[in-house]
């Protein structure tokens, strides 16, 4: 029994939503140390993956130089008589030859998305990131034929992070949307739920 | 309104403030939901 309203748009944030952003990333850096520990680095795949790890949450990860600072955290011995640049540009194509073979929407996902770009219905992303990151995504996932290309937020693009109602309050504002005639699909209560509810009461 | 996507499973034990409006586990959930309660023809 239908008790809604209506609807006339729905949102999806990207990460671990439409695709699974945990399993791709372990993914892709155990292919990285792999490929570093492959052009001699002189250490052990789960030390590597252990300070990759405190790495990306000390800089975050959209910081640009997470190899360069593994190397610098290893004993001398690991890189002695080896160019770390070989080290680092190993440890990167490995990673992005990674994101270009694996980096794929959940079946699911692309079949409805698919069904819903027939509808009538506004069609967006509210995504939090770097700009260039995410739109990234969006394309590698083969998902922006299906959405609205007017619809798609970015924190980074935006200027306001996704734990501020704001964000969730300029997406209406900017398409004249009604909250309760619009929908938000996300993984994290706190950084997804919470601030998309408020923003619409 | 809000759905909470629960598939990750990576923040079930972080639950918000508020309640979401829906739960789903995959997408042909929210396929349901937007049938049944939004009469969206897909």
């Amino acid at each position: 029994m239908s008790t809604d309203v209506g609807l006339d748009a729905i949102f999806f944030d990207i990460d671990d939503t439409l695709f699974s952003t945990s399993v791709f990333a372990e993914k892709a850096r155990r292919n990285a140390v792999d490929a570093m520990l492959k052009v001699g680095l002189r250490s052990d795949r789960e030390t590597l993956m252990q300070e990759l790890k405190e790495v990306i949450e000390e800089f975050t990860s959209n910081y640009d130089k997470h190899f360069d600072k593994v190397l610098l955290r290893l004993p001398e011995e690991a890189t002695r008589g080896l160019n770390p640049s070989i080290l680092v540009s190993a440890g990167m194509t490995a990673y992005h030859d990674t994101k270009f073979r694996d980096l794929k929407v959940y079946d699911d996902v692309y079949e409805v998305l698919q069904q819903l770009s027939t509808t009538p219905l506004v069609r967006g992303v509210i995504s939090a990131g770097m700009t260039i990151k995410q739109t990234e995504k969006i394309l590698r996932l083969h998902i922006y034929e299906f959405l609205t290309p007017n619809a798609i937020f970015i924190t980074d693009q935006i200027g306001i992070n996704k734990t501020n109602p704001k964000l969730y309050s300029r997406v209406l504002t900017t398409l004249n949307l009604d909250p309760k005639r619009t929908m938000y699909v996300g993984d994290h209560p706190r950084n997804d739920i919470d601030p998309s509810t408020s923003s619409a009461s | 309104m809000t759905v909470w996507n629960r598939r990750s499973g990576r923040h079930s034990r972080s639950p918000g403030r508020t309640e979401p409006r829906f739960e789903i586990h995959d997408f042909y959930e929210l396929r349901d939901i937007l049938r049944e309660h939004f009469k969206v023809m897909i």
